[in-house]
């Protein structure tokens, strides 16, 4: 009887100390007409609410809500939706140094945009996941933003750390700061990460001896001396020597 | 006991005409596969931070700031992303298209837009939006106008 007593015991311990700890989702601050849905019914979004995994927050224009989940802090910006799919924690059995202690967060973000700071310890296994309809972003690192809309599709902004965005197809980029994954609906693969900063880039460059106030008109910029010559072959086979300063923020 | 029946018969016969706060108007908007041009006005009136009264009136207060003027659509015109483009680029005073400057016509209205960064180039001022793309146009130029990324 005792052994059986003893074997249930350490059964249970086992089974607790893998169980999920639901952790807590509690809402910060709310600006303008918030809602959130866990049943069936919208109700009004109020101040140190707590959420469970399930519910859905929405916010109406102009309006915005912050919300923590465990150490993560979650900034819902204005006409945006979106639903906690899960949040749990768990917890490392002393036994077993393989099993390791750690959060997983999963968010669904169906329109709009939110700011993510996750909250990283390097002791503990955090993972955190926004998933639009084309696409998934998985933080690594601690501040990204998310967007999502049906025509310009998902948008993950990297801020601090190191993020992988991911589309349906498995096509995956991992993102630093500065990087933009960029995933139109209907496209197999991501936009290229440095498009942005390419785009930019190139309204940029002058040719030597350009006067401040020839920069500043934007008058020989390389796209007006490209369009200016007399067709494209011509300006690409002629050779000139030029001299060329690069720099580099990274 | 009457007079409490009354009240309260009559609060929830009037309930579903009170205004609706601008989070339910949303969340009905994106379950609609067809936006309307009546759905574009009260959007418009919550952008400007005003309550909806009802279309004529609503209508009228967008025309007075220069938003739907010369626009004689019904409320349940099926939305064209032309229309909004237009109301958007007045709302925006966007002037990055100098043919939008010179003919202010929905097609060259969508061209600024593109220009401004509230729409993308691979439509066209012809097609009809949904609630959800509704939402992302509004949603993107309240982010260009607030110096949003």
């Amino acid at each position: 009887m005792k052994d059986m007593m003893a074997l249930l015991i350490m059964a249970g311990f086992i089974f607790v100390s893998y169980l999920p700890l639901s952790a807590e989702i509690k809402v910060l601050s709310v600006k303008g007409s918030v809602a959130y849905k866990s049943a069936q019914k919208w109700e009004p979004l109020k101040v140190m609410m707590r959420l469970n995994p399930g519910t859905k927050v929405s916010t109406g224009v102009a309006s915005s809500a912050v919300i923590q989940i465990d150490k993560h802090t979650i900034t819902i910006d204005p006409m945006t939706m979106i639903k906690i799919y899960e949040h749990k924690e768990m917890v490392k059995r002393a036994a077993d140094k393989e099993a390791g202690s750690g959060t997983m967060t999963k968010l669904g973000l169906k329109r709009g945009s939110i700011s993510a700071k996750i909250f990283r310890d390097k002791r503990v296994k955090t993972e955190f996941q926004v998933a639009s309809p084309v696409a998934t972003s998985s933080v690594r690192g601690t501040w990204e933003k998310n967007s999502y809309g049906p025509s310009k599709g998902h948008v993950v902004i990297v801020k601090e750390g190191l993020v992988q965005g991911e589309n349906k197809n498995g096509s995956s980029k991992y993102l630093q700061p500065g990087m933009v994954f960029h995933q139109q609906p209907g496209n197999s693969d991501p936009e290229p990460l440095l498009a942005d900063i390419r785009e930019k880039g190139i309204t940029s460059v002058f040719v030597k001896d350009t006067t401040t106030d020839e920069k500043n008109s934007r008058g020989l910029s390389s796209e007006e001396f490209v369009d200016n010559s007399e067709s494209p072959d011509e300006f690409l086979d002629s050779k000139i020597n030029s001299n060329v300063s690069l720099f580099i923020i990274w | 006991m009457k007079r409490t029946i009354f009240i309260i018969a009559l609060i929830l016969i009037c309930a579903p005409l009170m205004p609706q706060d601008s989070v339910t108007f949303i969340n009905a908007l994106g379950e609609k596969e067809t936006a309307t041009y009546g759905d574009a006005v009260t959007i418009f009136i919550y952008v400007a931070n005003k309550t909806p009264r009802g279309f004529s009136q609503d209508v009228g207060v967008l025309r007075d700031a220069g938003i739907s003027s010369g626009m004689e659509y019904t409320a349940d015109r099926p939305l064209r992303r032309g229309i909004v483009a237009r109301m958007v680029a007045r709302h925006m005073n966007l002037k990055g298209s100098l043919m939008y400057m010179i003919f202010g016509t929905e097609r060259y209205a969508y061209t600024a837009c593109v220009e401004g960064g509230v729409m993308d180039p691979n439509g066209s001022e012809w097609d009809v939006l949904s609630g959800e793309e509704l939402i992302e146009v509004i949603s993107r130029m309240t982010n260009v106008l607030g110096g949003d990324q």
